[in-house]
């Protein structure tokens, strides 16, 4: 008869090898490369066929809405990339042009990026300097400039 | 002019970290000499901290209450028109002011726990108020030097000379922030993280002093259980903000700062479970104090994570330098306690072993270890962008799939123990007893899985959910009635009494109970996410649609923005028929704050216990179509109620003994102080809705004010909006503003056409046209502005594109910005929609006045609109259903805890020695039950041996077993 004590590891072996099976397949179905919108274009081909999660800034007047899809560009400092959302998730009410987003899904060969999830940042005004209050007229003359 | 306030908070924040370091010193000598009058200056120097800090507080929260914008940190979070509430609650909405909070409160804590650990824990104190000194002077150097609310804003010229700058306005409060819930969740969490530190001092000290066990632990135990609480009932309230706030639909992102919240709690869960193996059994002693260790070391991290930016996250401060300082402290803490741990590591020798695996200890230790991997798991996980980037240049993120996958299967195995755990008895459990005491829950999870399947759950994890928390409701509710009815037997009480006299004499085990049915009916609530349905569309206003037995009809769009400085806010009111008959009103509102500049959606939440429905106005769109989400979860309110009882549970095995009826009303009145103290915070969203008198946007001192009183909004056709605002200019200061500076107003630069202004001064009206300033969009009205009062209406177009939100008003007079928001859509004016005022009259009064054109007319026909719906008693509609249990949601749970810190503090006030009588009681008949035991085995071996003849063997045995059954029965203990 095996002492209590092997028993008690040997059930602790098996729920950790459990718990490290789901961790795996979890981190093989979730990972995506996080990068930004210059790395994804540096890329080229090795871009495509995998999950990634790209940050950068919605352009300004990008953002058209068209029968439950929602297309944007996307940049940070360079060229920019299109990103077309199909979904129903409304969006959050800090993403807008001008601000700082992320993006996740696949890069298409067509140059397009297939979002199915889209996070925003708070509006770069939270993240910026006291200087915007300083010059006494509006933030808005701030805007998320790329690369700042 | 340099700001009183910031000096005076300065100098209490120097003042307190003096006081700290002294105290650090006086704490440190006096447990190196051992003289008690040391450690008593130590205690008053603690004292003395405490009241600095909080001077700070109070300076730091009279200069946001009184807007003092030369203070960086106030201008950053608040603005004038913020309600005075939310002015306050700002404290913590920022990085510098969140960090004087946390280290006020240590300072509390601390202050409590010199004063309870000089009665019950001397020779422990004065190690302990050294670190726990030690961790509130890093905290106020860091608030000193890094991170500094009192910092002064400045003007640096090219030059390089610098001018103190004071702002007209602040730049708001994060909107989100602006959530009855959202006021009430970072204090309660900060002191669950905050006070993690004292029984991390304590353990430290009692390593130290090399007292790894004896009673004290009971005190330990009860530190932790407050900040266990606080920490759990911060999370809760954390998902209750986000699912009320974020608007979509869910209350859980598993983002890395609400995995660093639950990291801390995880291990403290582990720690309150296997310090009871410690307390009753001797064993995993070095294991509890490397728990205790963590879970402070953890609470840091969270800091550290939430403030540094390494994670990527959306409730970050963003970049800040102060995260090198938190790495450093973390390090050197974490080396230095874990290396002391493993220095005395010879002194937690366990006093037995494990005998079996169907025991309760066994049990415990499989709880333990079940709730360390999904803190690896999830710590794992939260990192791994960190070190995925250190090992291969790449940084890989992780979603919801590797989170979900990892920590449903292990909280499905934290139930299953919840609920067997109970049942199983200490060392070893017999056969014969799991034979008994199991069928009856076993048969329940039968039941369940089955209810699970009836109502459409198909998935094994949801199953097992079903059949799990059915077995361990049926496991803990048996268990407790099987008690009662033995203390009734035993006792002759009654079952009530008996029910009452259980919960008396073992709260902490009966409490605990009650935790578990809150974790049950919590996890009910996470498992009715499998169920979430939910639709979406864009609905004009009559149009609706169908989710379930429901419809969702959109009665009616409205924009208002009637006087409320702080937003304005667009809110379509959806009528919900049930089955085709009127079941409530739900009416989402999308705001937009002046300040901020940003919008916010607030849910409409129709909460009961089988479902929630809730609606999100997610837009308005071309045409006056809003654009709505609604969602149908099931069973969420659960979650809320799981908090509830979690908090009632940790309440229950906290307070101090009632002795009397006196202790009963004494709780009793402590809850109720706690339900009033959280209803402010219900209170303070009504506060913020909108009243009718007339926007001030802004002030200049005294001598002019300049109040918009008018904001119409309208289209002439699918292109065209018209934006007319009448201001009210009134001049107070004696002095005429002449025409040459005048009156500058900046319009669009898509303006189409010309801007009309028409001016009123005391009934005389005069027609001005603005003179276009050549180089930019600024109109220039030439009038003097004379001593009194006058009234300006101006009048322009632009074309109107759906996506540009927002659009700002420069009145440079002096030069100033406010921004006014323009809503996408203009109101469809819709004939039927106007009753109280009937068409023929409503032409007769326009006729009558003056000649109006067409977009003029429109503009007041809106506004007449925008009057008429405000009239709320409209006959043939819904009104709104009151909620309750939606409205009891958030005071309930913060009025549970506010009311239970109160209780906490007054309990552990009281004089009563750190063992309670109940735990006493228990501690001793667990070991009277085990020299029975071994009274009996003996018995045995003796019999076998030959020692002993029939009948003495059976008078002994019939006696022992005497003896036990009076201590089962006198206690409903359990052996």
């Amino acid at each position: 008869m095996k002492s209590p004590q092997v028993k008690l590891l040997l059930g602790m072996v098996v729920i950790l090898g459990i718990t490290g099976w789901m961790a795996y397949s979890g981190i093989q179905s979730s990972k995506a490369y996080y990068i930004t919108t210059d790395e994804l274009l540096e890329l080229k081909d090795g871009a495509f066929g995998q999950r990634l999660r790209v940050a950068g800034y919605v352009m300004e007047d990008s953002m058209r809405w068209e029968e439950g899809k929602l297309g944007f560009s996307l940049s940070v400092r360079g060229d920019s990339i299109a990103v077309v959302y199909i979904g129903s998730r409304p969006m959050p009410d800090t993403f807008r042009e001008g601000s700082q987003a992320v993006v996740e899904g696949e890069y298409t060969r067509a140059g397009l990026f297939l979002a199915d999830l889209i996070q925003a940042k708070c509006s770069s005004k939270y993240e910026a300097e006291l200087n915007s209050l300083r010059e006494g007229t509006s933030s808005e003359k701030h805007p998320a400039a790329p690369g700042d | 002019m340099a700001s009183w306030v910031a000096e005076i908070g300065q100098g209490f924040l120097m003042l307190a970290l003096s006081l700290c370091l002294w105290t650090v010193v006086l704490a440190w000598s006096g447990a190196q000499k051992k003289e008690p009058r040391l450690v008593a200056l130590a205690r008053k120097g603690m004292a003395l901290t405490c009241l600095a800090a909080s001077g700070a507080v109070l300076c730091l929260a009279y200069a946001l209450a009184k807007s003092h914008f030369e203070i960086a940190y106030v201008a950053k979070v608040t603005n004038r028109d913020l309600p005075l509430f939310y002015k306050l609650t700002a404290l913590w909405a920022g990085q510098a002011g969140s960090l004087l909070l946390w280290t006020w409160l240590l300072s509390l804590y601390g202050v409590f726990a010199a004063a309870l650990g000089k009665r019950h824990l001397p020779d422990l104190l004065p190690w302990a108020m050294t670190i726990a000194g030690i961790t509130g002077a890093f905290f106020l150097a860091l608030n000193l030097f890094a991170a500094n609310p009192f910092q002064l804003l400045k003007e640096v010229f090219t030059d390089g000379t610098e001018r103190p700058f004071i702002p007209r306005d602040g730049q708001g409060l994060n909107p989100l922030l602006q959530h009855p819930a959202m006021t009430i969740h970072p204090p309660i969490l900060y002191l669950g993280y905050v006070g993690f530190t004292i029984p991390f001092a304590f353990a430290m000290a009692a390593l130290i002093v090399r007292k790894a066990d004896g009673d004290w632990t009971a005190s330990l135990r009860r530190w932790t259980l407050v900040s266990w609480l606080f920490l759990g009932t911060g999370i809760v309230l954390g998902g209750y903000w986000a699912y009320l706030e974020l608007g979509w639909g869910g209350y859980w992102a598993w983002d890395p700062v609400e995995n660093a919240s639950i990291l801390p709690w995880f291990t403290a869960t582990a720690f309150l479970h296997s310090i009871v193996v410690q307390q009753r059994r001797g064993m995993l002693k070095g294991w509890n104090f490397t728990l205790i260790a963590a879970t402070f070391l953890l609470c840091i991290f969270g800091t550290f994570l939430t403030r540094s930016g390494i994670v990527s996250s959306v409730h970050a401060f963003g970049k800040s330098t102060i995260g090198p300082f938190f790495a450093g402290f973390l390090g050197i803490s974490a080396v230095l306690s874990l290396a002391l741990i493993a220095y005395r590591w010879r002194d937690f020798r366990a006093d037995h072993r494990f005998e079996s695996m169907l025991s309760r200890e066994s049990s415990f230790l499989y709880n333990n270890f079940l709730f360390l991997l999904a803190c690896l798991a999830i710590l794992g996980g939260t990192l791994f962008p960190v070190f995925s980037e250190w090992f291969t240049g790449n940084q890989i993120t992780l979603g919801q799939d590797f989170y979900n996958g990892v920590f449903i299967p292990i909280g499905l195995l934290i139930l299953l123990l919840m609920g067997a755990a109970p049942l199983l008895d200490w060392r070893k459990t017999a056969f014969a007893e799991v034979k008994r005491v199991f069928p009856v829950p076993l048969s329940a999870a039968l039941i369940g899985l089955s209810i699970g399947w009836a109502t459409g759950a198909r998935s094994l994890y949801t199953l097992l959910a079903f059949a799990l928390a059915a077995f361990v409701t049926v496991a803990t509710v048996l268990d407790v009635c099987r008690d009662a009815a033995c203390r009734r037997k035993n006792r002759t009480e009654s079952f009530p009494a008996a029910f009452a006299g259980l919960f008396r004499v073992n709260r902490r085990r009966y409490g605990g109970y009650v935790v578990h049915l809150g974790m049950v009916a919590m996890a009910m609530g996470l498992t009715g996410a499998a169920f979430n349905t939910h639709v979406q569309g864009g609905l004009r206003e009559g149009q609706s649609l169908a989710l379930g037995p429901y419809i969702f009809q959109c009665n009616r769009i409205r924009i208002d923005h009637h006087g409320n400085p702080n937003y304005a806010t667009a809110l379509a009111e959806i009528d919900v028929f049930q089955n085709g008959r009127a079941f409530t009103r739900l009416s989402p509102e999308k705001r937009f704050y002046f300040a901020s500049e940003q919008s916010t959606s607030e849910v409409a939440l129709h909460s009961t216990l089988r479902e929630d429905l809730y609606a999100v106005l997610s837009g308005l769109e071309d045409d006056g179509i809003a654009s709505i989400q609604i969602y149908r979860n099931p069973l969420v309110a659960w979650i809320w109620l799981g908090g509830f009882l979690m908090a009632l549970g940790t309440g229950i095995a906290l307070l101090p003994a009632p002795k009397s009826g006196k202790g009963f009303a004494l709780a009793l009145a402590l809850m109720a102080a706690g339900f009033l103290s959280g209803n402010p915070s219900a209170r303070a969203q009504a506060s913020t809705r909108p009243t009718t008198s007339p926007a001030r946007l802004f002030e200049t001192g005294n001598s002019l004010q300049v109040h918009l009183s008018v904001l119409m909004l309208g289209a002439l056709d699918a292109h065209t909006l018209v934006v007319q605002k009448r201001y009210r200019i009134v001049n107070e200061a004696n002095a005429i503003f002449p025409a040459e500076e005048g009156i500058a107003l900046y319009v669009p630069e898509s303006t189409i056409g010309d801007v009309t202004a028409t001016i009123d001064r005391g009934g005389v009206k005069s027609e001005i046209r603005p003179v276009p300033d050549p180089r930019s969009s600024i109109y220039r009205i030439p009038i003097p502005v004379e001593p009194g009062e006058l009234s300006l209406d101006v009048r322009y177009r632009i074309p109107f594109h759906p996506g540009e939100h927002a659009m700002k008003e420069v009145f440079l007079y002096p030069t100033h910005a406010f921004p006014v928001f323009v809503f996408p859509p203009s109101v469809h004016i819709r004939s039927d929609r106007i009753e109280p005022v009937s068409r023929q009259e409503r032409m007769n009064r326009y006729q009558t006045t003056q000649g109006f054109d067409a977009g003029e007319a429109l503009l007041f026909i809106l506004w007449d609109t925008a009057l008429a719906l405000e009239d709320p008693g409209r006959p043939g509609t819904i009104m709104e259903r009151p909620n309750r249990l939606q409205k009891i949601q958030l005071p309930l749970i913060a009025g549970t805890t506010l009311c239970l810190f109160l209780a906490v503090l007054g309990g552990l006030a009281r004089a009563r020695p750190p063992k309670d009588s109940g735990e006493v009681d228990s501690v001793q008949l667990e070991k009277q039950v085990q020299v029975l035991q071994d009274t009996l085995r003996n018995l045995d071996s003796q019999r076998q041996a030959g020692l002993l003849d029939e009948n003495a063997y059976r008078e002994r045995q019939n006696e022992a077993q005497r003896k036990l059954m009076r201590i089962r029965s006198q206690s409903g203990w359990k052996e």
